[in-house]
């Protein structure tokens, strides 16, 4: 793949799933800040592992599984930062003010993440991609578990978060 | 329609902001995420070339030098074996390194294969160092023979060749101890997290 090659994929790769990728960050991350940190870092091992894509998945799942693979081994960078989220893990998660806090300052959705960060990581990973309204088949191919495994698991998530938001 | 299916729209409203909405830090557009991952690996790349030209100066200086002042075959086959013990631990310090590759695999794949890695690599990084040190203190043992065998002492005979290999035991025990250190401290918590990991896949 050529360098322009490289970029023009990289470009139409951000035009259809940034945002895509951006919903599953911000659902692992309780921080604003965090969010752009773990979004950059997909970024950066998306463009870094281009090259090495040989087209044996579609791109889409590809890109999931990066993003779902650095989401789940991801760790902030500043100590300090850590020992603040903990102190104020209670707080809500959105500043109001902006417009993007606006567009998702919506009750529901809090709540939704809300119940979705007291999951344990898998469950949050594969509770993000059925938000995704990804179908059985890709949640298997991103996580590698087999389809009736995903369809027992999603049954259980969705009564825990039922429960939990309760 | 069953439960989540009723937050699939207004969970899709959240959205990745450019165009210079909201908040300063996301106003990055499309062109500009990708400008600065250009730019960012070409510093690594400037870094990198920047250390393989003072490599290769290094190397010519210190071997002409060698060559130059001894005229001695023995000291420069002892010198081109402390180059090759060099040039193994590069390649060794590459092999270690996590294969970015490996982050597109299905997340069961990608925790085994990071599991695995973190168990062998610091093991890896140990044993490598015990052979480049091997190789280099022969190197150096040889270097040091063709210095110093004109020297009729034999206790100043038996001190130079004993210098570098008690310098690279000592050295190798220091990292190794250093090593231990990263492993309890940095690997130990990542690893017992991946089994957690794999342990919350497997569950129902």
């Amino acid at each position: 793949m050529n360098k322009s090659d490289k970029e023009n994929r990289f470009l139409t790769i951000l035009e259809n799933h940034k945002d895509q990728v951006y919903r599953i960050c911000w659902g692992f991350t309780k921080e604003k800040s965090d969010v752009e940190d773990l979004y950059q870092e997909v970024m950066l091992k998306t463009w870094k592992g281009l090259d090495g894509f040989e087209g044996r998945s579609s791109i889409s799942t590809w890109l999931y599984r990066v993003t779902v693979n650095t989401c789940l081994l991801w760790k902030k960078k500043n100590k300090h930062s850590i020992e603040l989220n903990e102190k104020h893990q209670h707080k809500p998660e959105f500043i109001s003010g902006s417009q993007e806090d606006l567009l998702i300052q919506n009750e529901k959705i809090l709540k939704l993440k809300s119940a979705i960060q007291r999951l344990n990581k898998m469950d949050k990973t594969i509770a993000l991609l059925i938000l995704e309204e990804m179908s059985y088949e890709e949640i298997s191919k991103i996580t590698g578990l087999n389809i009736n495994h995903i369809g027992v698991k999603i049954h259980r998530i969705k009564q825990q978060l039922k429960k939990l938001m309760q | 329609m069953t439960f989540l299916d009723d937050f699939g729209s207004d969970w899709k409203n959240i959205k990745h902001q450019d165009s210079g909405i909201g908040n300063e830090k996301f106003s990055l557009d499309n062109h500009q995420v990708l400008d600065k991952l250009i730019a960012s690996e070409k510093r690594g790349q400037k870094l990198v070339r920047t250390g393989m030209v003072m490599g290769i100066i290094g190397l010519t200086i210190g071997l002409g030098s060698v060559l130059y002042f001894s005229q001695s075959l023995q000291i420069i086959i002892g010198a081109i074996i402390c180059i090759f013990a060099i040039c193994y631990m590069i390649y060794q310090s590459r092999k270690l390194k996590i294969d970015i590759n490996y982050q597109e695999k299905s997340t069961i794949d990608f925790l085994k294969y990071s599991k695995e890695k973190l168990q062998t690599r610091l093991k890896l990084a140990n044993r490598s160092g015990w052979i480049y040190v091997f190789i280099l203190c022969i190197g150096m043992t040889i270097i040091n023979h063709a210095i110093f065998e004109s020297t009729d002492s034999t206790p100043m005979l038996v001190f130079q060749f004993a210098l570098p290999f008690v310098i690279g035991v000592v050295t190798m025990i220091s990292v190794i101890i250093s090593n231990k250190k990263i492993q309890r401290k940095q690997y130990d918590p990542i690893i017992s997290e991946i089994e957690e990991l794999l342990q919350e896949l497997k569950s129902q």
